[in-house]
């Protein structure tokens, strides 16, 4: 299987050099270009799993870099990446057609949570109807789920957080990504309140079990973790 | 947004009051004419009488009595027998009829000396001739009476008539100015921060008001042009400096990661907080400038549901309040719609629920409640805020002076900056204020109108 193709457009030559190393080091296929107008080229003539695009370009701004590809009939997911990280600055770059957002400073683990969850996105469209992850079954559908057949009662929050997590098993969750997805909210709350409902999604997961299974990432996020199956598919 | 029914739109008030002082100024001209008409008519007849009576008497005065009863009784034979008729009645001296149309003499009334007036129908008057002979001279006012009559109709009619075709034509005309003016208005309501374009606006007619509607366009423009310089400004400005700020805490990452002396790393370590701590006091105050930019302009915002963030972010904060030990409840409304940004609501909710834990060490208990108008209300029953901070406590870096908590004070003034952004008002209050632990109670509300 060929290494995932990402493009990269961003002007500043050091922030260029972090995210390809970082994702470099996860093995993807990094392809960088440092103008915006050449950027939209590259992004024409080849294709692409992923592009990351940094928002203040000076030839050609990111939004309208993204408004002549969506215009132009491209559909790779865009990254958009960008210093303006407020609240205001992600809702104009998502509705400018981005497929996520990522402020810098970034944590390391961050962009690749968010790369990864992109490319799972465009190669895996079909929701299924059960999710499996180790001795974890959820049925989407009856919104049940059963651990070594033990039913667990969840809130319809928890539930929520759950399927996230299992469709990303094995993969960090990252805290933004939480507050996103499960709550849309995307700032940050001042209270550790994601790791407040995640204790109490991992008590429901695991009394009366043995082994741990959603590990917090110290610095980054939740994941679901299965010692007996640490070498994700 | 559609546009707004008033019960009070101008057009229409205008299109009453016009229909209402035509009814007025009809009514009042119409009863001035007829009561002239009627005067005239009166008085003419009275000459009439007059000048009959007058010539009767020279008559007498050439021909005496036979020539007068000789001159009545052929009036009497050439008069019509209907409508002004004439009334004659000649008496002599011992008071017996000699000529005339009346069997008896008439009951002349002292009162109705001037006018004339013998009955409802008949004016005259009466004379006393030399040689003892009394001589009556009146007419009969049928035809008089139906003119006025027919008059009265016709007045009426006309009267009728000019106040319904004023109303009509003020309703069509007030109905055709509030068109115009609702089309006005809901294109500038309906504008958003893009800039306005002239052919936006419906068709103009060239009067008063395209003038007002092309200025209050003017107005508009220059305001989003404002806006969009004031946002590129700033978001220049934060892209400049974090950037730097950006490499700054990238080059601590790279440095702790190969570091290895535990003092090095506590530095290092407190380096990056530090420049974080930068990054978001710099967001803070940016969202903050961000939403006073933007205070009271509901354009561009839809209708949503605020119940349903509310409840999310209840549920968010549940998990935090066991842990606290804080009991948590809430009440909340179905369904409280009202014109928002969604993301920037939430933000105000989760600061104010934020502020609520941070200050929550002495509290048991916690109650949120959201109810229609919107009323959203955040109390507990910590510690409170003595009276003197309570006014100050929504402005910038005002931290409680008895608290030790973390945070760039900046969580409040983003609340006010949100709820003023939405025409709403914020205020604190003692949740108990006959409590020694009196607790804090938030309140956010419709502005009240001054």
């Amino acid at each position: 299987m060929s290494l995932p193709r990402i493009l990269l457009i961003e002007d500043d030559p050091v922030g260029a050099g972090i995210v390809t190393r970082v994702l470099a080091a996860q093995n993807f296929d990094v392809r960088w270009c440092a103008d915006g107008a050449q950027g939209l080229t590259e992004a024409g003539i080849s294709a692409f799993d992923l592009i990351v695009l940094d928002r203040m370009l000076p030839s050609l701004d990111g939004l309208t870099l993204m408004a002549r590809l969506r215009a132009a009939g491209v559909a790779t997911p865009i990254l958009m990446l960008s210093a303006l990280s407020r609240s205001e600055n992600r809702v104009d770059g998502l509705e400018g057609g981005a497929d996520d957002y990522l402020g810098k400073p970034f944590d390391d683990n961050e962009l690749i949570a968010r790369v990864r969850a992109l490319l799972r996105r465009a190669t895996n469209k079909v929701h299924s109807a059960v999710l499996l992850y180790a001795d974890i079954e959820m049925h989407v559908k009856s919104r049940t789920v059963h651990r070594a057949g033990k039913h667990l009662p969840l809130s319809p929050k928890e539930f929520e957080i759950l399927k996230l997590l299992m469709e990303h098993a094995g993969e960090t969750v990252t805290r933004t990504m939480l507050l996103e997805k499960i709550w849309h909210l995307n700032f940050d709350p001042q209270t550790n309140v994601i790791d407040v409902n995640l204790s109490r999604l991992r008590i429901r997961l695991e009394e009366g079990f043995n082994h741990s299974i959603l590990e917090t990432v110290r610095g980054a996020g939740f994941r679901l973790m299965s010692r007996n199956h640490s070498d994700k598919s | 947004m559609m546009p707004k029914r008033h019960k009070r739109s101008l057009a229409f008030i205008v299109a009453r009051q016009v229909a209402l002082a035509t009814t007025l100024v009809c009514a009042v001209v119409f009863s001035m004419i007829y009561f002239i008409l009627a005067q005239q008519s009166l008085q003419s007849l009275q000459e009439t009488i007059d000048t009959d009576l007058a010539g009767l008497i020279d008559i007498y005065a050439s021909k005496g009595p036979d020539g007068l009863a000789y001159a009545i009784q052929g009036r009497l034979d050439m008069a019509s027998t209907q409508n002004e008729s004439p009334l004659y009645l000649l008496l002599n001296s011992e008071g017996h009829k000699r000529v005339g149309n009346i069997p008896l003499w008439p009951m002349l009334d002292a009162a109705h000396s001037e006018t004339g007036k013998i009955t409802d129908k008949s004016y005259g008057r009466a004379t006393l001739l030399r040689g003892g002979y009394r001589l009556f001279v009146g007419r009969y006012a049928i035809m008089r009476d139906a003119t006025l009559r027919k008059m009265r109709y016709i007045f009426l009619l006309a009267f009728i008539l000019m106040a319904f075709a004023a109303y009509v034509i003020g309703l069509l005309s007030a109905k055709r100015l509030h068109l115009r003016m609702l089309k006005i208005n809901s294109v500038f309501s309906e504008l958003g921060e893009s800039t306005l374009q002239h052919r936006s606006l419906p068709p103009g007619e060239g009067d008063e008001i395209d003038d007002l509607s092309d200025n209050v366009a003017i107005t508009l423009n220059r305001v989003a042009r404002l806006l969009t310089a004031q946002r590129e400004v700033s978001d220049h400005l934060a892209h400049e400096t974090r950037t730097p700020l950006v490499g700054l805490e990238q080059s601590l990452m790279q440095a702790l990661e190969r570091s290895t002396d535990h003092q090095v790393i506590h530095n290092l370590e407190k380096g990056k907080h530090q420049v974080q701590d930068i990054l978001r006091l710099m967001d803070a105050l940016l969202d903050i400038a961000s939403a006073e930019a933007q205070h009271g302009d509901l354009r561009s915002l839809k209708d949503i549901n605020i119940s349903l963030i509310a409840r999310s972010i209840v549920e968010l904060y549940a998990a935090s309040a066991e842990e606290a030990e804080l009991l948590l409840s809430h009440d909340i409304d179905d369904d409280v719609f009202m014109r928002a940004d969604p993301m920037q609501i939430s933000r105000m909710i989760v600061n104010l629920f934020d502020n609520a834990f941070k200050h929550s060490e002495e509290g048991k208990q916690l109650h949120f409640s959201l109810k229609r108008g919107p009323i959203i209300i955040i109390q507990d029953d910590g510690r409170g805020i003595i009276d003197s901070e309570k006014s100050n406590i929504f402005n910038r870096y005002v931290r409680l002076a008895d608290n030790a908590t973390k945070g760039h004070g900046l969580g409040l003034a983003l609340v006010r900056a949100i709820a003023e952004r939405h025409g709403l008002y914020v205020r604190v209050e003692d949740t108990f204020p006959d409590r020694a632990q009196k607790g804090a109670r938030f309140i956010i509300t419709v502005r009240p109108k001054v």
